[in-house]
C-alpha cells in the first residue's frame, strides 16, 4: 500500500518534470528564434558624430555571379583614407553576416587603407644633382604606368586571418575584389587604381584563385564583364 | 628509261636492285599524318595545394583531376590530342607558372583549366580580363610579351571559345554564369584559354560536384563545345575563320 505522503510526493515531481520540460521548449524555442542575430560578428560600430548620409556600395550575389550597386544611409568619416577603411569594412562586415548572398568570414578584415598621390615619382637619385643634370626615370621606371596615371592609388591593406579564412573559389574571389573596387569608386572617385597587400605584403592570390598582386583600375564594377 | 633496259637485258638481281631504287625514289613520299590539334587540360591545384574542400573530405584538387580524366577520352575521341598539366597528384606539384610554361610550348589549339568550388551554381566560366591586344593574334616574335598579359592577345579567340562552351552548357540545362577575371595561369597563356569552375548543380546542394553524373555532363559538355569551336577556328591562330 502506497502511503499518502508518498503519492503527494510523486504528483508533485511529475508536475516539476512537466514544467521543466515546458520551460526547456520555451528557452529551444528563444534560442532559435535569436540565432540569426548572434551570427552576426559585425564589429561593434564606434559612434559617430558625422550625419548620416548615402552611400553607394557594390554588393556581390554569388547565386548569379553578378554585383549591384545598392545605396545604403551610413554615417561616414570626411577625411578621405579613414573614409575608404570605413566603407570596405562596412561592406565585408555585411558581407559576414547570415543572410549575406555573398557569405565571408566575419572578424574585422580590413587593416589599412592608404591613398597615395599619383602619379608616383621615385625618389631623387644621388650623384646626378651635383652636376646639375636633370633627373631623367630611368626605363623601368618610365614603363611603370603609376609614373604617368593620375588621381590617387588607394592601396587596401587586408588582414591576414581574414584573408585565409576566405572562401577559396574564382567566382567569390572575384566578387570580393570586384565589390571593394566597386565600391571605392563609387564613392571616392579620386581613386583611380586599387591594390591589395595581406598583413603589408603582397600576396600571390586571394585564396588560391584570383591574382592579388595584380593593381587594378577603379572602375564600376556593377554587371561588368570588363572591369 | 630503266623498265626498257630490264626487257632488253633479262632480269638480274642487280637491274631488280636498280629498278626498285629508282622507284623508290620516282614515288612521292607519303605526307606525313596531319597533326592532331592540342588541347591542354590543367586540373588545378594538387600536391601540397588541395584547393577548396568541396566535400566534406574532398578536396578540389581531386574534383578537379576526376574531371580532366572525364573529358580526356571525349577530346581524344574526337580526333585531339589531349595533354594534362598533371596525371595524378604529384609532389611537388607544378606551379602556376610552370603550367603556363608547360602548355605554352605545346603551342595548343585551347587550354581549359579546370577548378571546382563549394559555393554558388552550376558552371562558372571565366576568361582572362586582360584588354584585348591590338596586334594580331600572334605577336610578333621580336615584340616582348609581358608574362602577366600573354593572354591579352588571345583574348577575342577566348571569348568565342567561352561563348561556344557557355551555349553547350545551356544546351545541357546546366546553369551558367560566365565573367572574366585576372588569375594565374589564365592570364600567361599564349592560346586561347578559359577557366571552368564547377560548383553544386543545385542552390540546395543536391548534386555536388563530385557527382559523377554530373561530372560526366559536364564533361561531354566541354568536349562537344570544343570540337565545334575548333571546327569554326582558325586551326593555327584560333581565329574564327
Amino acid at each position: 500500500m502506497i502511503s499518502r505522503y508518498q503519492r503527494i510526493l510523486f504528483w508533485i515531481l511529475v508536475g516539476g518534470s512537466v514544467f521543466m520540460a515546458g520551460y526547456l521548449i520555451y528557452l529551444h524555442q528563444r534560442v532559435r528564434s535569436t540565432a540569426g542575430t548572434e551570427g552576426d560578428d559585425t564589429p561593434i560600430a564606434a559612434p559617430a558624430s558625422s550625419q548620416a548620409e548615402s552611400i553607394t556600395f557594390a554588393l556581390a550575389h554569388d547565386a548569379d555571379g553578378t554585383i549591384t550597386n545598392t545605396e545604403l544611409s551610413v554615417a561616414l568619416p570626411g577625411e578621405s583614407a579613414v573614409r575608404a577603411r570605413a566603407l570596405v569594412e562596412r561592406l565585408l562586415s555585411d558581407d559576414a553576416l547570415p543572410r549575406s548572398e555573398h557569405p565571408l568570414p566575419g572578424g574585422i578584415a580590413v587593416e589599412d587603407v592608404y591613398l597615395v598621390n599619383l602619379p608616383l615619382t621615385a625618389p631623387q637619385r644621388t650623384g646626378g644633382e651635383s652636376l646639375g643634370v636633370p633627373q631623367l626615370p630611368t626605363k623601368a621606371e618610365d614603363a611603370d604606368p603609376m609614373t604617368h596615371a593620375s588621381g590617387q592609388l588607394a592601396v587596401v591593406n587586408l588582414r591576414g586571418s581574414w584573408a585565409d579564412a576566405h572562401p577559396s573559389g574564382i567566382e567569390t574571389e572575384t566578387l570580393t575584389v570586384l565589390s571593394i573596387i566597386g565600391t571605392l569608386h563609387a564613392n571616392l572617385p579620386s581613386i583611380s587604381y586599387v591594390r591589395f597587400l595581406v598583413d603589408g605584403q603582397q600576396r600571390a592570390t586571394l585564396a588560391g584563385h584570383i591574382d592579388l598582386a595584380r593593381t587594378y583600375r577603379s572602375v564600376d564594377t556593377a554587371n561588368a564583364t570588363h572591369p | 628509261m630503266r623498265w626498257t633496259k630490264v626487257a632488253a637485258a633479262g632480269i638480274t638481281s642487280a637491274t631488280i636492285w636498280a629498278v626498285t631504287a629508282q622507284m623508290a625514289v620516282q614515288t612521292p613520299a607519303p605526307a606525313p599524318p596531319h597533326p592532331r590539334p592540342v588541347i591542354f587540360l590543367d586540373p588545378a591545384h594538387g600536391g601540397a595545394d588541395g584547393g577548396a574542400k568541396v566535400g566534406d573530405s574532398v578536396l578540389e584538387k581531386a574534383v578537379t583531376l576526376e574531371l580532366a580524366s572525364r573529358i580526356r577520352p571525349l577530346l581524344s575521341a574526337r580526333g585531339f590530342d589531349v595533354r594534362m598539366t598533371r596525371e595524378g597528384d604529384p609532389t611537388p606539384t607544378p606551379t602556376t607558372d610552370q603550367r603556363a610554361g608547360l602548355e605554352n610550348q605545346a603551342h595548343p589549339a585551347a587550354c581549359i583549366i579546370l577548378h571546382s568550388a563549394p559555393t554558388g551554381t552550376g558552371v562558372h566560366l571565366y576568361t582572362s580580363a586582360l584588354p584585348e591586344a591590338t596586334t594580331a593574334a600572334t605577336p610578333p616574335a621580336t615584340s616582348i610579351v609581358p608574362w602577366d598579359e600573354a593572354q591579352s592577345a588571345y583574348i577575342a579567340s577566348s571569348l568565342r571559345l567561352s561563348s561556344e562552351i557557355s551555349t553547350a552548357f545551356s544546351r545541357s540545362q546546366i546553369a551558367i554564369s560566365s565573367g572574366r577575371t585576372w588569375m594565374p595561369p589564365l592570364d600567361n597563356l599564349l592560346c586561347p584559354a578559359v577557366a571552368i569552375e564547377i560548383a553544386p548543380l543545385n542552390a540546395d546542394g543536391s548534386k555536388p560536384p563530385t557527382d559523377a553524373g554530373y561530372q560526366q555532363r559536364v564533361a561531354e559538355a566541354i568536349a562537344g563545345a570544343v570540337l565545334f569551336w575548333h571546327g569554326k577556328a582558325d586551326p593555327t591562330t584560333g581565329a574564327a575563320q
